[in-house]
Order: C-alpha cells, then structure tokens, then sequence
C-alpha cells in the first residue's frame, strides 16, 4: 500500500486561474445547466425551444444552444429545466448533466493551434457531430460566438489532466501556431 | 588526406568556422555542414566500426543513405546516441564519438575480431550458443553488441510536440519535381504542403549545377518557394515523412535542431503526391566496405551541397551512362577521375584503413577513392507502406511504383523518370490530378550480378556486416524466402532498412537461385523510414499524463481529512484515512465501520440510465440474472457476462420506473459498460425505444454503513422513512437534500446494513459535511477503500478481476440458478452450456482460513495438490486480509472442485513455501444476513 497523494498536485477543481498566454485565454465555464436527450433529432430539439443543433464547424451562438453529438443524441446548454426519465409522449430518453461535464473555453487566434494539437480539426471537414477524441479522451469541441472561440466539454472526473494538457499545448502553440491550410 | 574541402563550393558559409571533436581530435566545419561532410572535408576516412566485425567504415552516402556514419554526439551537457553523421548538421562545440569502438574509429582493438570472421558467418550464434544455456553467454554478446550508449543525464525539457494538419495535396519531397509539384497545386487554388528532409530545398539539383530553366540550381529552388508561399502553400524544411497509415495519414518528423525533441506532424491530406527521388546502389565486389568506397551521387552531394571533393584520385566504377557526366563533374572540382565499367571484370579494393587501388581486369590502379554505383533506386518505401504495388523496370532494373495506393501518386526520380524535363511534366500532371505522362529514360544501366567466384569478402549490407557468403550460405541453408533470408543475415535491418542493401541483396539472393530479381520480390516496407526517437511518438504522454487518473469532487475534502490517495480503477481515491501506521489506520476503519459507522466516497460506482419502453427487455439481455420481474423501487444484483459466458462486471440494476433503470456497475469498470451496452443497444434492438446514458460523473455517491447507518440518514432529513419496514435492504427512494434530488439506494458491499446517497456533483460538499456532522457522534469514521477491501472479503463479497479471473462463469461464484431456469436469452447464455462451462473440474471461489496467529496468505500463492509426480496447480489467493473483526487471518480463492473441498485442507505454495489452509465458504461475517437486513 502506497500513499500517492504527493505525486498527484491537489485538485482545484473549477477554482483556477485562467490560462493567458499571447493572446490565448482558456477558462473553465459553468453552464447553468446540460441536458442530454436521446431520441429523433427534431422532438429533441422542439423539447428544448431550439431550432438547430450545432455540429462542426457551425458556431453556436448565445447562452442557450444545443450541440450534436450524433443522430439521435443532443446536448442542451442551459436550456430549460426537464425532467430526467423516458418522455413517453415525445419518445425520449433525458438526463440532466450539468454537473458531468465540465465546460472549457479557448479563445483567440491561437485556439485552433492548442486543439490541432490534441485532435484533428479542420473546417473544411464537417460533421454533424461534436464528438472528437481529445489526446485520448472523449471530448465535445464546437465554436462558439465567433471562428475563434472553441468550446471544450470533457467529463468532470478528467478536469485536472486536461487542463494539465492544455498548459503544455498552449506553451507550444504559443512557440509553432498551427497555420490554417485552408 | 585525400578528400577535402573547395573554396566556393556547395551552399555551406564559407566565412564562418565551427569547431567539433571527433573521438577526441579538434577539426572545423561551417554552418552548413553535417557530422559526415565535415569529417570528410578534414580528410577524416575512418569514421565508425562496422557492427559485427568491426572492421573500418568509411562515409557511403550523402543523405539518409548512408548507412556508416552513426555517432553518440555531445553539445552543451546534452548527449544524444545513435546520431545519422549524414543527417546531423554541425554546431560549433560538438563532441562527436563513434560507436562501438575502443577506444577510437580509428584504432578499435575489437577489431581482432573480424581474424575470426570465418567462424562467425550469417546465423552463428543462433547454433553456436545453445550448450549449455544461451543465457550464459547473453550479457557478454550483448555487452559486446549495441551502438551508442545512453547517457546517465535526463535531457530535461526533451519532449515532442505534436501537430494534426490537414491539407488537400501533401507533396513529399522537395526536389524539382516536389516544388513543381506544389507550387503547380498551390496556384490551382489546393491547400498544398510540400514536405523536405534537407534544410534547404532542390534535392539533388546541387549535385549536377547545371542551370535549370536557364537558372542556377539555388536561384530556381528560391523562385519555387516563392511561388508556392504566395500562392498559399506551405513548407516544412528539414522535415521527413516517415509514415504512411490508413487513411492518407502521413506521419512526418520535423528536426528541431540538436539536443530538442523532433515534432510530429500527423497530415491528413487528400491526395498524396510522392516525389522522394532515387538513390545510389551499391556494387557488390571484394573489400567494397572499405574506407573511401563511396556512392557516386553521395560523392557528387558532397561537391555540390557542402563543398567537399570526396578523393583526388578517383576510380569510377559503374554500370550506368551517368558515370562520364558525373567524371566530369569532379574533374572540373580538380579530381583525376578515371571511369571504369564495372560490367567488364570483376573488381577488388586493395588496402586496409587507406585505400590504395583497384584491382579491375587484371589491372592496379591506384587511386585513394572508390565511387561506385550500380544503378539508381528509387526511394518507394513510402509508397509501399501505403499499399502501392511495385512493378520492375527491366531498363532501369529498379522497382518502381505501380498499382497506385488510394489517392497517391508518383512522379519524377522514384517513377524511374531521371530525366529532369520529363520528372517535372509528371509532378506537374500529378499535382493537377490529371494522367501522368510517361516516356523513356534517357537513364541506361547494364545488368550486372555479383561475382561469385572471386576471393575476398564482398559486403551486401554495410551496417550489419552481411556478405555475400552469408546470403549463399542463407541459401544452403533453405532460408530462400527474401523475408526468412532478411531474418537469418539480419541484412537489411536497423536504420538502414534496406536503403542501401536491399537491392543488393535481392541480386545476391536471385543469382544463387538462378532466378530474377521480381521473382525473389521485396521484403515488406515498415515505417519508420529514417530513426525517429521514442519521444516523437510520446509527446505529452508523460508523467500525470502518461495514464491520467479520475478526481474526485471531494478530493479537497480528503486531503484536509488527511487521505493517502491512491489509484483505484482509474480513480484517485482515498485508500485510508490519517498520517500513523497504515495497518493501523486500516484496521481503525473496519472496526468502526463494524462497530458504528463508515462513510465511504462511493462517488466513482457506475451510474448508467437505460430509457425506453424497451429497457426492461433489454437489461434483461444484458444481464445473467433475471430482471424484468424487477419492480420499480427495488434493486437487483447481477453479473453481465462477455458471450463466452465469463463475468465481465457485477452491479447493482435500480428499477426507476417502468422505462427506466440504473445500473450501478464497478467503479473501474463504467467506461467499459457503457460501451458494451451501446454495442448490445444497437445490435438487434430498436435503437429509437432503448438508451444508454451514463451519468455517472453528474452524481457523486456517499455510502454510509454500519449498525449506526440509519440513525446518521435520519439527521440528514432526506424526506425518505427510513424504517426496515418502508425501506428494506435492495431498494431504492428519491429524496431531497438541501432542496435538491437525492437518490438513495439501500444496498451494501459491507455485509452491514448501508445506504448509498447519490447527488449531483455541486451539492457534494454540503453533503459530506453533513455527514460527517451526524456521524461523528455516533462514532463513525472516514473510510478507505483499503478498509472496504477488507469489509466486502469478510462478507466473501467479490472484486471483478481480483476475486475473477478469465475463465471465471457466474456459476463458479454460486450463482447458478438463471443459468438453469432463466427464460429468456442473455448474453453467454450459450457459453454456459458448453462442455467447459459443465466440467467438474472448474475453478470454484471458496474462502480459506489459516491460524489465528499466521501471516497472511500471499495473493496470487498456488493451491496445489501432491497427488501426482509433480505438484499440479489447482488454484490460486485472489485476495487475503488480516480481518480485524474476526481477529485472524481470511483469504479467497479461486479452487478446483473447491466447493466440494470445504472442510478439507489444501498445501498452499509460495516461492518455495508452502502452509496448508482450510477451506471454507467464502462469507466468514453474519452468513445468516441479520446485520445487513437490520
């Protein structure tokens, strides 16, 4: 039996400063609320008063959206309340999450450059789905307000490591921007 | 000294000086220079020991041919081993040592070794040391074997980075072809990378000088670049493309200069156009390893690139009409060259550390360098790795791309197109997408085999010291597969890959068996294709990051409560409480947990919803156990089975309501379960009445056990009757805390009467303070998951995969009634009806006891039985505690027949040691389930 509390730097959780480096700010956010619903797309979409669904390179805008992960799946951020459980009238699946996922955002030009390091990322590839393997760990990226500011949704539990990560791409983005090829 | 360095050659900065050691001696070089050319320019010959039988090497190649030119290299407190002298540039202060010699290249006293070469051919040790042990002789072979030598030093900061691009056109190769190439693409309006391993771009343009589109080489190769940046294309200089994967990922190594980790660049494009030119071949003839034989192109790179004339007597042996053109081109440098064509005798390098002459056709000439060349080959490894097939050339009697791979494209040198006009037509049309244009070469080469009647050893591979007497002997020997023929001689292994002894090889092996070379065929072309360090690939997978572990919520909490943290199934977890002794601490935890109370951070439990009017039926599937007679409120434990029938989790299943459930799987085993019942969702089920939702990192879970449970729960005002009556063991309430849901489900992995309450991850904190608030004075304490380990062993409740093992069935734990009677069909509902699933003989878990004063078992120790000659194995510890309840010692295990052994005892063995143990049900604490039912 080993003690590795030492070898683990304590977590602090939501409670951390900002990364700034040349321009680049990464902050963790806190979403009111995230509701995942399952089901046909469109009685998904209609439960949370939104008309579209974001997928990539789209950008979601204003504080109420939702984003695509597949063709029945949909998150809805701070959207209204739902109640968790099988929507029998509408033939969905809801489950409140606003507390599974934490919310990362990067903005600036050299956003884009942390993500390439992480994951394939090109604009000129769309997807209907947000859904990206992140350096390994499974990870919704989307635009959000403008081409330069990208939203990070990882699971809580992964919080520490992935900001870890982000401090080394961003030190490295910050040495060798990725240019956009496009 | 007979190579040297020309004033007004080459591309390298004349006016500046750079100072290196080579094996200790102090030479100079310029900024522009590689370890190899500088050498060369200082007259240095001997540069390295070949690898078997050390005998003296010399520089072969210009570029990432050269296959001799390894060094351990030292600049600035940073030691790099294993260094390309042909790909390292120069910097000023660089110590360069050669490796495996002893103590220099130049005097190596293993070079006795190569006196016994005849005892030594192709495959001696793997028949020479087998009496009596190989292992006797492995650390001297290996200590004798091996390149550079690791420093003792970190290279702190030494770390990759890594990059994914996209790109329509990924043009490999920045030759004339290669910038034709790009900048015809980037001006077409594609996104076009064009990647180049030298430092500065033209390829072999320098070698020859002559003007091209009535420009000098350097002039031309800038007017490209231009053209493609301010069309929009991109660039990487001294940059290798070394990987070709699925999907027209191309992996490509950036050099960041000595001492820094290169980056990865991992391109995506959508066409690949490969434009990665020939290199020199070999001439298979005696002593043609010698010091000063070298390529013809590589010697012409030398001239061109870095300013170097390679010898100033020079014999050009040659099989191809580039010999006089290249003659001429050093002669013009001030060499006396004198051509010879190898196809007309059988030549024979005379001399040892020097070379003095040539024996060819019955004539000595002297001459203090060698330039050989057999033809031109082009460079398809790449193309290869991909999937292209290769057709031969018979003009050229080279393999040159054929069956193109999806979306790749060859042009220029590598098509066997040498001609410099025609290979840019090609790169053109290829970047375009249109039809390459194909015409002959003016390029001719005459067929030539080695000659395998001449006395004296003739190299195939330089840097693995295969000769041609170890590919006849390969042969003898029925090794007549190219690829068995690679194994046995080791040629074409290590960094050369076969670059520059493959073909040689090929011919070798196709003129022992009177065959032709397309009907020897290749060996396969794996990446990568030059040396890249382990780091490239390792970039930001390092410590905490090398295998990232889960945190807790409540992770400030435990540390202010003084947790040693651990790792448990992917979570950083507390293993016990406190900062004394941990068998104590440990201990302190059971017995208040048995005496009172323990609170438990359980957050890390699964917590997957399955929705839909189809979930009950499909849970039902997924599990061994029946669950659709579940009611709502109650709960279910289970096993889910692989569909061999092997347990791959156990849980707990709440029933919500009637379309939804909650399976609370092993908190190592969430990620796992939610991808099997994804998989099993969409395999036969209507994917629009069924879905998985994992929630298990929304909520966090505190379990509070213990005879005290109920009177901490009812402080806490979940608006829940908490009675045995209203609330019984295996069901489920909702209730509230601090206005919020909480879920509270009473179920226990302690054998004791337990509730695990599950908020959501915000409302945590508040939670555990109150728990804590109403457990204290009830004596409850903080608990491990050490502790817990011990409490779930004395209920002989098990781990998935500690207490189970692969071949473990649901039956082999006791549970066998929905194997014989469940209805419905499940998964491994087949597997458990097989002859292997029916033996008598199968491994059953069981619990053991030993005296109340012994140490305890070790997990993982052998149940064995003496019946026979030898000790046969018949089970093994799979978890063993001093249980502080009970006061002695408790174990479990995975028996054969075990439960028909109970009451018996069994030798138990462990390095050597045996004891003998009781067998014994697995549950040693309230069996009859008063306590838990409280």
């Amino acid at each position: 039996m080993r003690d590795d509390s030492t070898r683990w730097a304590a977590a602090s959780g939501y409670d951390r400063p900002d990364i700034n480096i040349n321009g680049l700010q990464i902050s963790v956010i806190r979403p009111w609320r995230q509701t995942l619903i399952s089901g046909p797309i469109s009685k998904s979409l209609e439960l949370g008063y939104q008309k579209r669904a974001v997928g990539w390179p789209e950008i979601a805008k204003g504080k109420n959206y939702a984003i695509r992960m597949r063709r029945d799946r949909i998150m809805l951020i701070n959207g209204p309340a739902i109640e968790d459980g099988w929507h029998k009238d509408k033939g969905l699946a809801v489950s409140d999450m606003s507390d599974a996922c934490a919310v990362i955002q990067l903005e600036g030009v050299l956003a884009d450059s942390v993500l390439k390091r992480g994951t394939e990322l090109d604009i000129g590839i769309p997807s209907g789905s947000v859904v990206r393997v992140f350096h390994g760990f499974e990870t919704f990226i989307y635009r959000w307000q403008s081409k330069d500011i990208f939203r990070l949704h990882i699971q809580f539990g992964y919080l520490e490591s992935i900001w870890l990560l982000l401090q080394n791409f961003s030190n490295q983005a910050s040495a060798q921007p990725c240019t956009n090829w496009r | 000294m007979s190579s040297s360095r020309l004033p007004g050659y080459g591309l390298i900065d004349h006016s500046k000086t750079l100072a290196f050691q080579f094996d200790g001696k102090q030479f100079q070089g310029h900024p522009g220079d590689t370890l190899a050319s500088a050498l060369l320019a200082n007259g240095v010959r001997i540069i390295a020991r070949s690898f078997k039988y050390h005998r003296p090497r010399g520089v072969w190649g210009a570029w990432f041919d050269d296959p001799n030119a390894i060094f351990d290299v030292s600049l600035n407190g940073i030691k790099i081993p294993n260094c390309a002298g042909a790909t390292t540039c120069l910097r000023d202060g660089m110590r360069v040592q050669s490796v495996n010699t002893f103590p220099t290249a130049q005097f190596d006293v293993k070079a006795i070794l190569d006196w016994f070469s005849p005892f030594l051919p192709a495959g001696f040790y793997y028949k020479t040391f087998m009496w009596p042990n190989w292992h006797l002789f492995e650390p001297t072979i290996r200590k004798m074997a091996g390149l550079g030598k690791l420093s003792e030093e970190i290279t702190e900061n030494y770390q990759s980075d890594q990059i994914h691009q996209n790109c329509d056109l990924l043009v490999v190769g920045g030759g004339a072809a290669g910038l034709v190439a790009a900048s015809a693409a980037a001006q077409s309006g594609q996104s076009v990378l064009l990647v180049e391993d030298h430092n500065i771009a033209g390829g072999g343009l320098y070698r020859r000088g002559r003007e091209i589109e009535n420009q000098p080489p350097g002039h031309w190769v800038e007017q490209q670049i231009d053209a493609i940046k301010s069309a929009g294309g991109q660039l990487l200089l001294a940059t290798t493309a070394f990987g070709v994967y699925d999907h027209n990922l191309v992996a490509l190594a950036e050099d960041r200069g000595f001492g820094r980790a290169p980056r990865l660049w991992k391109i995506r494009a959508k066409r690949i156009v490969m434009t990665t030119g020939a290199i020199d071949r070999p001439l298979t003839f005696v002593n043609n390893d010698r010091p000063g034989v070298m390529s013809v192109e590589g010697a012409l790179e030398f001239l061109g690139r870095y300013g170097v004339l390679a010898g100033r007597q020079i014999a050009l042996l040659s099989n191809n009409n580039r010999a006089e053109p290249s003659a001429n081109l050093l002669r013009e440098a001030g060499a006396n060259v004198r051509v010879l064509d190898a196809t007309q005798g059988s030549p024979a390098a005379i001399g040892g550390k020097i070379l003095r002459g040539i024996e060819f056709a019955a004539q000595t000439i002297a001459c203090d360098t060698i330039l050989a060349s057999g033809g031109l080959t082009p460079v398809v490894h790449l193309w290869r790795q991909a999937g292209g097939k290769l057709d031969w050339d018979e003009k050229i009697s080279a393999f040159i791309p054929g069956k193109p791979p999806n979306n790749m494209v060859a042009a220029g040198s590598v098509n066997g197109t040498f001609d410099l006009e025609e290979a840019m037509a090609e790169a053109r049309a290829a970047a375009l997408d249109l039809p390459v244009p194909r015409t002959d070469s003016s390029f001719q080469v005459k067929t030539l085999s080695p000659d395998r009647h001449s006395t004296g050893r003739q190299w195939i591979d330089f840097q693995h010291d295969v000769t041609l007497k170890d590919i006849e002997l390969a042969a003898r020997e029925n090794y007549a597969s190219v690829e068995h023929l690679k194994r046995y001689t080791t040629l074409g292994m290590a960094s050369d890959q076969g670059k520059t002894s493959n073909m040689a090889g090929l011919d070798a092996l196709a003129s022992i068996q009177n065959r032709s070379i397309p009907e020897v065929g290749t060996t396969t072309f794996r990446p990568p294709f030059i040396p890249v360090p382990l780091e490239l690939y390792r970039g930001a997978h390092r410590q905490q990051l090398l295998h990232p572990l889960k945190r807790l919520i409540l992770e400030p909490e435990h540390r202010a409560a003084g947790a040693a943290l651990g790792e448990y199934g992917g979570w950083l977890r507390p293993a016990w409480y406190g900062t004394g002794s941990s068998h104590e601490a440990i201990k302190q935890e059971v017995l208040a947990a048995r005496n009172n109370a323990a609170i438990i951070d359980a957050s890390p439990l699964g917590k997957i919803e399955i929705l839909g009017p189809d979930a009950e039926k499909f849970v039902n599937f997924v599990f061994y156990n029946t669950i659709s007679t579940l009611k709502p409120g109650h709960i279910r434990y289970g096993f889910m089975l692989s569909e061999r029938g092997i347990i791959f989790d156990d849980g707990v299943v709440t029933r919500i309501d009637e379309n939804r459930f909650i399976i609370s799987c092993s908190s190592s085993h969430v990620d796992s379960v939610n991808r099997a019942l994804e998989g099993w969702r969409q395999d036969g089920n209507d994917p629009d009445s069924v879905f998985v939702h994992d929630t298990t990192q929304n909520w966090s879970t505190i379990t509070i056990s213990g005879p005290q449970a109920r009177k901490i729960l009812t402080v806490l005002d979940l608006g829940v009757d908490l009675s045995p009556e209203a609330f019984p063991h295996m069901s489920f309430r909702q209730g509230n805390f601090a206005s919020d849901p909480a879920r509270i489900s009473r179920v226990s992995f302690t054998g004791d009467l337990s509730y695990e309450i599950s908020v959501p991850l915000s409302n945590t904190s508040l939670l555990w303070s109150a728990v804590i608030s109403s457990g204290k004075p009830l004596g409850a304490a903080l608990v491990g998951v050490e502790a817990l380990a011990i409490l779930r062993a004395e209920k002989g409740y098990i781990f998935v995969g500690k207490d189970t093992d692969g071949e473990t069935m649901p039956h082999d734990l006791g549970l066998s009634i929905p194997r014989m009677r469940k209805k419905t069909p499940f998964v491994g509902d087949r597997a458990l009806h097989t002859l292997t699933a029916n033996s008598e003989n199968r491994r059953q878990l069981v619990g053991l006891l030993i005296g109340k004063d012994d140490e305890i078992l070790t997990t993982g120790a052998h149940l064995i039985e003496n019946s026979g000659t030898r000790p046969r194995s018949i089970g093994y510890v799979t978890s063993s505690y001093h249980s502080p309840t009970l006061g002695h010692p408790i174990a479990l295990a995975l028996l054969e027949k075990g439960t028909t052994l109970t009451g018996k005892t069994v030798p138990v063995w462990n390095q050597g040691e045996t004891r003998q143990a009781k067998v014994v049900s697995p549950c040693l604490f309230d069996a009859e389930g008063g306590r838990l039912n409280a």
